[in-house]
């Protein structure tokens, strides 16, 4: 906990003392919309990958998206029923969410624009079982996630984190690591239309 | 981006177009379709225990035993009735704890198509239900 705390006080006063007063003055909302379909969650136990649609507001730094994740197998999972009895299930899982993040901080890692991220993925995971009509039990879920995101040109973004993301199975750990590549689609600038006569000659413009 | 959308569609023409039908002379081809396949079962069995095994018809919730048996060995074979589906419960006593493995489908009959005979292949349904 030491090592985290002062891992992160040397990034934010990098990041403190690297930003400059233009950075700053340019900040205003400047949503964007986002798409990511390589969106894994997974440990040495267990893997999930989805896809999410949303907003990145590229001035204040932030995301919004909603996100589909699933197991894209049967995995033979524990579950404990009682004191003194296990089940032993094939499984599959989906998890569907609505996440937030906010990115803050700035400071070079390898020639790469990269930032701190903080965020959450509230949601409800589901899941159904082989030979069995019985679902597994929903389990509401609040995912904490936080980790570096690598700003790959001025729309792409590559979310790389660690996650808590309770799924009450015995043998598969809580936490995990999280990629996440977030595209976002940015509108093209638009040009305001040329006045034009019947001839389809340029109007004069006046500027008074 | 319109060659790519005909070359998308050309593909798709082509698939469903193509003759799938290979030709191998020498493939023993079996012309009638099996009424009984295996159920294939892995467990795990080192000291050879004696470990209770139930077969049910359909769904676990559906509660209809065709079999109830103890398997000595870590792999086992079950015949039954192709086209249902089954359900396997195989119970692993751990000290106090018992450990309760669900596994099961449906036992399919597969088919390939052999110099323009349909061939039957033996219906097997593989099942890993071995302890986590």
């Amino acid at each position: 906990m030491k090592h985290l705390l002062i891992v992160v006080f040397f990034v934010c006063s990098v990041s403190t003392f690297s930003q400059n007063f233009s950075t700053k003055s340019l900040k205003k909302f400047n949503p964007a919309t986002s798409i990511s379909i390589f969106n894994n969650t997974f440990n040495t136990k267990d893997y999930y990958w989805g896809f999410s649609m949303g907003v990145e507001d590229l001035g204040f730094q932030w995301g919004a998206r909603f996100n589909f994740q699933f197991r894209p197998f049967f995995k033979r999972t524990l579950v404990r029923e009682s004191s003194t009895v296990i089940r032993q299930f094939r499984e599959k899982k989906y998890f569907i969410s609505f996440d937030f993040d906010k990115r803050f901080g700035n400071f070079d890692l390898g020639n790469v624009q990269t930032q701190l991220f903080v965020g959450t993925q509230c949601g409800v995971l589901l899941g159904n079982y082989r030979a069995a009509r019985s679902s597994a039990d929903a389990i509401f879920n609040l995912v904490p996630i936080a980790g570096l995101s690598f700003n790959l040109g001025d729309d792409t973004f590559l979310k790389i984190g660690f996650c808590y993301f309770r799924d009450k199975l015995i043998e598969v750990p809580d936490g995990k690591v999280s990629i996440n590549l977030i595209f976002t689609l940015k509108e093209p600038k638009r040009e305001s239309p040329r006045l034009q006569n019947k001839n389809n000659a340029p109007v004069k413009e006046d500027y008074y | 981006m319109k060659r790519l959308a005909a070359v998308c569609i050309c593909f798709l023409l082509w698939s469903c177009f193509s003759d799938n039908d290979e030709c191998d002379p020498t493939y023993y081809c079996y012309p009638i379709p099996y009424d009984l396949g295996w159920i294939n079962v892995d467990i795990t069995n080192e000291n050879n225990d004696s470990i209770l095994v139930i077969l049910y018809a359909g769904y676990v919730e559906d509660n209809i035993v065709i079999d109830s048996l103890y398997a000595f060995s870590d792999e086992f074979s079950i015949q039954q009735i192709v086209g249902e589906r089954y359900a396997i419960e195989v119970y692993y006593q751990n000290g106090p704890t018992t450990i309760i493995a669900l596994d099961g489908g449906r036992l399919r009959q597969r088919t390939r198509e052999n110099c323009g005979e349909t061939c039957y292949e033996e219906p097997n349904l593989n099942l890993d239900m071995r302890k986590l």
